[in-house]
């Protein structure tokens, strides 16, 4: 089932000014269905006019809350940061297909780039919920640009790598991962910008290893096809559909 | 009574709000919101011969208050829709439109052919897509070829036909009265403007394709002057569409001389969009005292 519903702001607050903003929202209905790893088609003012597809970060059944982790991009995520409490917020949701959560028999590995450490955090409690051990990589450009890593490291063991060295190793997350056994991991689930994606896709092989994409969305309800990405067998498939979460196995980053 | 019942000739639908193809899929994405029943016809993505996978993203970007698109008719062919997508879409209980496109006026007639068949209303012939290669634009710009295309549908099929044109033209009353002599029995306009957007920090268009079709609120008042070109030059229907977003640009569409309209992008923005239309042409209507939409269809031109 799929809503759309003007949510109440409970909260909108930076953890970086300009730059990333968790706002939570009381929203029963997609709170109630919502799953890991699934997004909101938001309206974040007259202008723009598409609506923007925001990852959920944490749902909270029980408050009736959904929770989003946004970095300020545009036009439409800067209407958002400016947004107060009390404010109505239309939004369309759950969206999309998510992440696979079961009890796995070893640990389960989140890996997150940037923003996109944003639907990991909600698919990180669920997993936790459900009984598994977690290990966390994350990776920033720097100290100053990285953030919400109190939430992350209630989950597990995290670690995180900066380009520039000033918090944690130096380096992509991949500066982590080739020294992990990934072998040893049931389950890695990942999201973050497109190079990171292209060299987990290499280890593929090592980890079953779910990919959460990106794409400019036109609906995010399937009926536009704009969002399409390339699958292995050469067939496009609705990042805001049949993912954003996709087997690493089945997506193709060839030109 | 209906205020709302609509007659587009032989083809009638219970209502004049429709939405466009390309925007709704085939419905199926849009009915948790609402009844789809609601809708006076759902005109369904478009649909060729054969399967076509589209194009390279990028396929669409947002500019200057509307959007570019570049889908390339992606669609699973004749055979998937009418096996996969038709039985259900005709339990919805509206009009089922089946946009059609073809690389050859052959095409086109296989196509009419193939969906002359229970659970298809009528039949919207797309003479004017941007977005590939072969056919697509070509048939929508001569007005010989449209000619021949809209007779080749009428050659192959009962349904009623409805021709949508092109905004891409120097006369698109020329092109109007080109289809009604091959046999159109309605027109729906208009399809996009072609467009591009250029990324200044790559320098490089958006869209892989280049180009493609803009659609959305700037390319309103460019089709309302082509409907009210064409209400004047034609004696077959109008279905009116091009940015439509609220009651008022529905009514300023019928006001032209559409006796029909459709919502596309729109229906991106906020799905209720043509619901929120019927209500307000009935409350417009309540409001002026008139029994029937049909007294304000092309209003504009007394």
């Amino acid at each position: 089932m799929i809503f759309k519903n003007n949510g109440i702001i409970i909260s909108n607050e930076p953890i970086i000014e300009d730059f990333v903003y968790l706002m939570k929202i009381n929203e029963k209905n997609i709170a109630d269905i919502a799953k890991p790893g699934q997004f909101l088609e938001i309206k974040t003012g007259s202008v723009p006019l598409l609506r923007k597809p925001i990852s959920i970060f944490e749902v909270d059944k029980v408050a009736e809350t959904i929770s989003i982790l946004y970095q300020v991009k545009g036009p439409g995520t800067k209407n958002l940061s400016e947004l107060k409490a009390n404010q109505q917020l239309d939004i369309i949701g759950p969206l999309g297909t998510g992440f696979t959560v079961k009890k796995f028999d070893n640990k389960c590995l989140l890996i997150g780039g940037g923003i996109g450490i944003a639907p990991l955090y909600d698919l990180g409690l669920k997993l936790k919920e459900s009984g598994n051990e977690i290990e966390i990589v994350l990776g920033f450009s720097s100290k100053d640009t990285s953030y919400a890593l109190d939430y992350f490291s209630k989950l597990g063991t995290l670690t995180v790598a900066t380009m520039d060295g000033s918090l944690g190793i130096k380096g992509t997350v991949e500066a982590i991962l080739s020294n992990y056994e990934l072998n040893t991991f049931d389950k890695a689930y990942a999201c973050g910008p497109e190079p990171m994606l292209k060299y987990l896709k290499t280890l593929e092989d090592k980890v079953n290893l779910e990919l959460s994409l990106e794409a400019y969305m036109g609906c995010g309800l399937g009926a536009c096809l704009s969002c399409v990405c390339k699958m292995t067998d050469g067939t496009y498939k609705r990042v805001c559909k049949e993912g954003p979460v996709f087997k690493s196995k089945e997506v193709s980053f060839d030109e | 009574m209906n205020k709302l019942e609509c007659n587009l000739g032989k083809f009638k639908m219970k209502n004049p709000v429709t939405v466009a193809s390309g925007t709704f899929g085939s419905g199926k994405e849009f009915k948790d919101f609402y009844d789809l029943s609601l809708l006076g016809g759902i005109m369904v993505k478009g649909t060729t011969p054969e399967k076509r996978v589209g194009n390279k993203p990028q396929r669409l970007v947002e500019t200057s208050g509307g959007i570019i698109n570049s889908i390339g008719l992606a669609n699973g062919g004749v055979d998937d829709f009418i096996n996969n997508i038709l039985p259900e879409a005709k339990t919805y209980g509206t009009e089922i439109i089946v946009n059609i496109s073809g690389s050859s006026i052959d095409d086109y007639g296989y196509m009419a052919d193939r969906l002359s068949i229970d659970g298809v209303s009528a039949l919207e012939v797309n003479i004017s897509c941007p977005n590939v290669k072969e056919g697509g634009i070509t048939f929508g710009t001569d007005p010989n070829m449209a000619f021949d295309v809209a007779k080749m549908v009428k050659n192959n099929t009962s349904k009623p036909i409805i021709m949508k044109l092109s905004p891409n033209v120097t006369n698109i009353a020329i092109m109007a009265q080109a289809v009604e002599s091959g046999g159109a029995d309605i027109i729906s306009m208009i399809n996009t403007l072609i467009g591009m957007a250029i990324d200044v920090e790559k320098q490089r268009p958006i869209i892989n394709n280049i180009i493609g079709g803009y659609s959305g609120p700037p390319i309103k008042p460019v089709a309302l002057r082509m409907v009210y070109e064409v209400y004047k030059a034609v004696n077959i229907p109008i279905i009116g569409m091009g940015g439509i977003m609220n009651t008022t640009d529905a009514l300023e569409f019928i006001m032209a001389g559409a006796s029909a309209i459709s919502v596309g992008t729109g229906n991106f923005v906020d799905p209720y969009i043509p619901i929120d239309i019927i209500k307000g042409i009935n409350e417009y209507l309540d409001n002026k005292g008139l029994s029937s939409y049909t007294d304000i269809i092309g209003a504009a031109h007394k």
